[in-house]
């Protein structure tokens, strides 16, 4: 797809599908993460993140379909550690090792020096920590580690899987920032949450699920976009405000005896309605925050299913194409 | 291979387990031996069937082999068990995809632990044994070449153990249900296995298959062996099935528990 890319090419989930018993934990999912950006691969706890992450990594077989690096499965990368790096789990650690010896222990299969482990835990705030056992660490510190682990290879691809999970908001401060920091170095990043917040300002691009089935893909942008602006307007003069509204060629619709208007910012229907001297008794924002539409994108199917499709998240993402070349894909859901 | 192989033997070495595990085995196989030493020597018709003084040392030499194999094994165990305790077992597998290279370094890499071990569990045993003997007036031995051969076939028998171990923990990754049968089974079952099957010529056969039979057919004669008159296979065919047993479990092991998802 994307022929341009920098030094490596895009990971894609192509069908990929995980069943346990009766129960489809991920189902037919398709998307590509862009390379040299910062991928949040948001969905509730309980979506199939975790269980796309390890499929995508080897560690769990897909029951149909496929996740690869490039056109590359993870087991038959030439240096999977030096290609890939991975933080999946922020209590996988001895907890009698020290975190130097962690390092250690992974590091001949990176490459990895002594010097280079010493930078890497300065990198992330572990320097004074590196000879205390990982079991007197607080779990904030095993994050660190864990990402520590990650980066061991200084590989091109990074694959977190929920690293802002028991940090403090200081430490999700800093997190954001190391995301930052990661992908102005040209690396991919493809990072879960199930809290949109903890990764919204530090994301390129979003992908959503729930249920196992794909929600919405796109640059983070679009999400914004995707949260119609609507304001309410409520006025004694109900006529006039009706002129007003067909003049102005707003987009409105009555509810509850107010007047509910797309599409436009409190200000723009705030200076119409002073310049046509109409009374006003309430104007509101009703444009949900972000947050808002990803609850909604990520509600329950029986809840939701007419409301998604009628809005879909498929049209918009398909639609308005993308402004930073990737191609971003979202399958329409069977 | 090499760097997974060094990866294996830090992972070995750098957790305490491992020279704890050493000390207790020193300590208990010293004082094992001495005692050993020191009832062969005050009574030797009364306590047990007559005794060939000259056969009196390479027994008490070779008490890690016949009773301590159960600490290299542990250690053994936990090289699999404990990343799937501490679920480091991830990494592991990211760090090198190919679950059989894994399961082979780690059954390689723990040879040198292996050899540390057997150097020690004998050593305490024929430093304690050979000092009692000494101490009640009976030769220890110690200027003949069959004794010398007796404790290098112990270091062996104890070194082989640790892979025995390994390839155990392959097949039962719960690190509580694995120390609990392999101490169940070398300190209670076998034992008992390998007295009662020894009372018929058919069960003699099969006793000498045991794993703790083959172990000490590597040493070269046990406690065992000369409190029942079990016969025991010649050394290589101890260490032949000693890691048959090790092949065993690790293909069994790799078929089944290695294969599936990790998760």
């Amino acid at each position: 797809m994307s022929q341009n890319t920098p030094a490596h090419e895009e990971i894609r989930f192509s069908h990929l599908t995980k069943r346990f018993g009766t129960l489809t934990a991920v189902n037919d999912l398709s998307f590509t993460v862009a390379p040299g950006r910062v991928t949040g691969f948001l969905g509730p706890n309980g979506s199939g993140k975790t269980t796309t992450l390890r499929m995508l990594l080897g560690l769990s077989k897909p029951t149909a379909g496929t996740a690869t690096f490039g056109n590359t499965r993870y087991a038959d990368l030439k240096h999977p550690s030096r290609t890939v790096g991975a933080a999946l789990d922020a209590s996988s650690f001895h907890p009698g090792r020290t975190a130097r010896d962690h390092l250690r222990a992974y590091a001949p299969l990176t490459g990895a020096s002594d010097a280079w482990i010493a930078e890497l835990l300065a990198l992330v705030g572990l320097s004074s920590a590196a000879t205390k056992r990982v079991g007197e660490f607080s779990l904030g510190m095993t994050q660190r580690l864990a990402l520590a682990s990650a980066l061991l290879g200084d590989p091109e691809y990074l694959v977190l899987d929920e690293p802002a999970n028991g940090l403090d908001p200081q430490g999700i401060r800093w997190l954001r920032e190391f995301l930052r920091h990661l992908a102005a170095s040209g690396k991919t990043v493809l990072v879960s949450s199930h809290i949109l917040s903890e990764v919204q300002q530090s994301v390129d691009d979003v992908v959503i699920i729930a249920e196992g089935t794909l929600r919405f893909a796109a640059p983070i942008a679009e999400l914004h976009q995707f949260a119609r602006p609507r304001v309410r307007l409520r006025s004694p003069q109900v006529t006039a405000a009706a002129e007003l509204a067909a003049r102005s060629g707003w987009q409105v619709t009555q509810e509850d005896g107010a007047f509910v208007i797309y599409d436009e910012s409190l200000t723009s229907v705030g200076t119409a309605a002073f310049a046509a001297g109409l009374e006003i008794h309430e104007l509101a924002d009703l444009t949900e925050p972000l947050e808002e539409s990803f609850l909604r994108l990520t509600a329950p199917s029986d809840k939701n299913a007419s409301e998604a499709d009628a809005v879909g998240p498929e049209g918009t993402a398909a639609q308005s194409g993308d402004p930073h070349g990737p191609t971003h894909t979202t399958e329409a859901r069977a | 291979m090499t760097a997974l192989l060094v990866s294996e033997y830090r992972k070995f070495t750098s957790t305490r387990l491992w020279w704890v595990l050493l000390i207790i085995m020193a300590v208990y196989m010293g004082m094992t031996a001495g005692g050993l030493a020191f009832s062969y020597t005050m009574s030797p018709s009364q306590s047990g069937p007559p005794m060939d003084p000259s056969r009196v040392p390479e027994l008490v030499y070779t008490t890690a082999a016949s009773l301590g194999y159960a600490f290299p094994a542990l250690i053994g165990v936990l090289a699999f068990a404990g990343e799937f305790r501490h679920k480091t077992i991830s990494p592991t597998f990211l760090a090198t995809p190919n679950r059989t290279k894994v399961l082979l370094a780690k059954m390689v890499s723990a040879l040198p632990m292996g050899f540390i071990y057997g150097l020690v569990g004998t050593a305490a045993s024929v430093l304690a044994g050979a000092a009692i003997l000494k101490l009640n007036n009976l030769d220890p031995l110690l200027g003949h070449g069959h004794t010398w051969e007796i404790i290098a076939r112990s270091v062996l028998a104890l070194t082989v153990w640790l892979v025995v171990g390994v390839a155990l923990g392959a097949l039962l990754t719960n690190q509580v249900a694995a120390i609990v049968t392999l101490l169940v089974f070398t300190q209670f079952i076998e034992p008992i296995a390998r007295i009662t099957l020894a009372t018929t010529s058919w069960g003699e056969n099969v006793a000498k298959f045991l794993p703790g039979s083959a172990g000490d057919a590597i040493a070269g004669g046990s406690l065992y062996s000369a409190m029942s008159t079990g016969t025991l296979l010649p050394m290589w065919g101890g260490v032949a099935a000693l890691l048959g047993y090790a092949a065993l479990f690790a293909i069994i092991g790799r078929a089944t528990v290695l294969g599936r998802d990790i998760g």
